[in-house]
């Protein structure tokens, strides 16, 4: 049993895998981080804002982020470097002490939005995921160009089940604060009235005058969260996940109004070898009548 | 030291134990090397795991808490919103991105729960929310972006609440800040009335 439990470890985290899998991880982090700092120009103004924003009972909750009020000067050279380190890692540059610096600065920066309200919702800030990321991509040999190996596999799924996380803790937190009865058509009536009352989403209405559709979208998001970790161990079932991903964050952000940053963030999903395997032989057919013509 | 406290350090020493094993994985030999990421990944998924089960939100190794409760279509609920008011007293609806780097949502909510009470920190608040606001108002008015839309345009990652934009603002400065409560009826939403019954929760400036 503890054998097979090894070998089945082993074949999950340690069979060889290409670098270009390595490398497109460390592409899709580093350019959807950098999509997120430059959407967000005023970060290190925050340590500007007055002292009644940091107050001494929550002192210890900004330190643990390295966040003083003050300390404004030292922001925006830190923010600036985080750019170039960002820009860097989308160029190419593989060295692990600007992967590490990069993902050590986004946990810096990525609390600041809402820090003065403790951090509820940082999570959904889009910074999570690539902070993580691009730090455990430092913490291993960066492959070459055409290396297959066993070592570049297991970060590459690590940071897939990370990101899957979102959807599977996601699904936990219902169970633990509603109850499984979150996922019945009265509770999604509610939500999606209770959003209209807020913020006025151009589907919530429509979804709550159906029971049907509501039924549809609680099994569909008890579904969807709650098998979100096979995303990454069944190649099958990912390509589902991944549509079902899409569908679900369009849904939510017609009914909720509620955007997800990180969506780009399903291309990690992606078979790149296949992709690029299907781009070369689209190219060579193309190549070839020129090619016989000559 | 205060409970509070004594999380928020066990929260930071789970993020220096992450950094650690890596930084030993990072250093281990190739012969060791595989037993070290062996290490390494099982520490992660216990670290995330704890955070999911425990609902504790340990960012970044996140619980994921967001839109959890379970309502009744028959309850009431309110929303928070910020105007700002011009000379000749005309209240109008500030745009969401006003405060940025915080969003609206974000600043309501510390209003709300974590106003500070002595009075010379509430002085320098009002100050700064009304110079803020004017800011915005400003940048608005010359036709600017403001906020996530300065640099990128509208290419920019929206806040993950997507509330509308009022870019309409008065030529002249504001002159108070108000924050509103508006309370509402979950199922009159349903029926097509959307009547909110309002109340003044903080002004700031005459």
């Amino acid at each position: 049993m503890i054998r097979r439990a090894a070998v089945l470890w082993d074949r999950v985290w340690f069979a060889p895998v290409s670098a270009r899998m390595f490398r497109a991880t460390r592409l899709i982090l580093a350019l959807q981080a950098l999509w997120i700092i430059l959407s967000r120009p005023d970060i290190p103004s925050l340590t500007s804002w007055p002292a009644a924003f940091f107050p001494a009972s929550e002192r210890m909750m900004y330190l643990r982020f390295g966040i003083v009020q003050g300390t404004t000067v030292f922001e925006w050279p830190l923010y600036a470097l985080l750019h170039l380190l960002l820009i860097l890692i989308v160029a190419g540059l593989r060295w692990r002490a600007v992967l590490f610096a990069a993902g050590l600065l986004l946990y810096h920066f990525a609390p600041f939005e809402e820090i003065i309200a403790g951090i509820p919702h940082t999570s959904f800030g889009g910074l999570t995921v690539s902070a993580v990321g691009l730090m455990l991509l430092s913490f291993v040999r960066q492959p070459g160009a055409e290396e297959t190996s066993p070592q570049d596999r297991w970060p590459v799924v690590l940071i897939q089940l990370f990101f899957t996380f979102t959807y599977f803790f996601a699904f936990l937190a219902k169970l633990r604060w509603a109850g499984p009865g979150w996922f019945t058509a009265s509770n999604m009536q509610f939500w999606a009235l209770v959003n209209y009352g807020f913020s006025q989403p151009p589907l919530a209405r429509a979804l709550a005058s159906s029971t049907l559709i509501c039924w549809a979208a609680a099994i569909g998001t008890l579904l969807f969260e709650a098998l979100s970790p096979l995303a990454v161990f069944s190649s099958r079932f990912r390509v589902l996940w991944v549509a079902a991903a899409v569908l679900f964050h369009l849904g939510i952000a017609l009914t909720l109004n509620i955007a997800y940053t990180s969506t780009p963030l399903l291309l990690l999903f992606v078979d790149w070898d296949r992709v690029s395997d299907w781009l070369r032989s689209a190219r060579s057919l193309r190549r070839s009548p020129v090619e016989a013509g000559s | 030291m205060r409970l509070a406290d004594i999380g928020e350090l066990a929260k930071l020493g789970s993020f220096a134990m992450f950094l650690i094993l890596g930084v030993r994985l990072a250093v281990a030999p190739e012969g060791r090397r595989r037993r070290a990421a062996t290490v390494f990944i099982a520490c992660f998924l216990i670290i995330n795991s704890f955070a999911g089960i425990s609902q504790i939100d340990n960012w970044p190794f996140t619980a994921n808490t967001l839109a959890v409760g379970r309502g009744r279509v028959n309850s009431r609920s309110y929303v928070t919103r910020f105007y700002g008011v011009d000379a000749k007293g005309r209240e109008w609806a500030l745009d969401p991105l006003t405060w940025s780097p915080v969003f609206d949502s974000i600043l309501q909510y510390w209003v709300e729960s974590r106003y500070p009470s002595d009075p010379r920190q509430q002085k320098e608040t009002a100050e700064f929310l009304l110079r803020k606001a004017n800011e915005g108002r400003a940048r608005l008015y010359a036709g600017r972006g403001i906020g996530f839309e300065k640099r990128i345009g509208p290419l920019h990652a929206p806040y993950w609440w997507l509330r509308a934009r009022n870019r309409q603002v008065p030529p002249e400065p504001y002159v108070a800040v108000r924050l509103y409560r508006d309370r509402f009826s979950v199922a009159a939403m349903a029926a097509g009335s959307e009547r909110y019954d309002r109340e003044l929760i903080r002004a700031w400036g005459r």
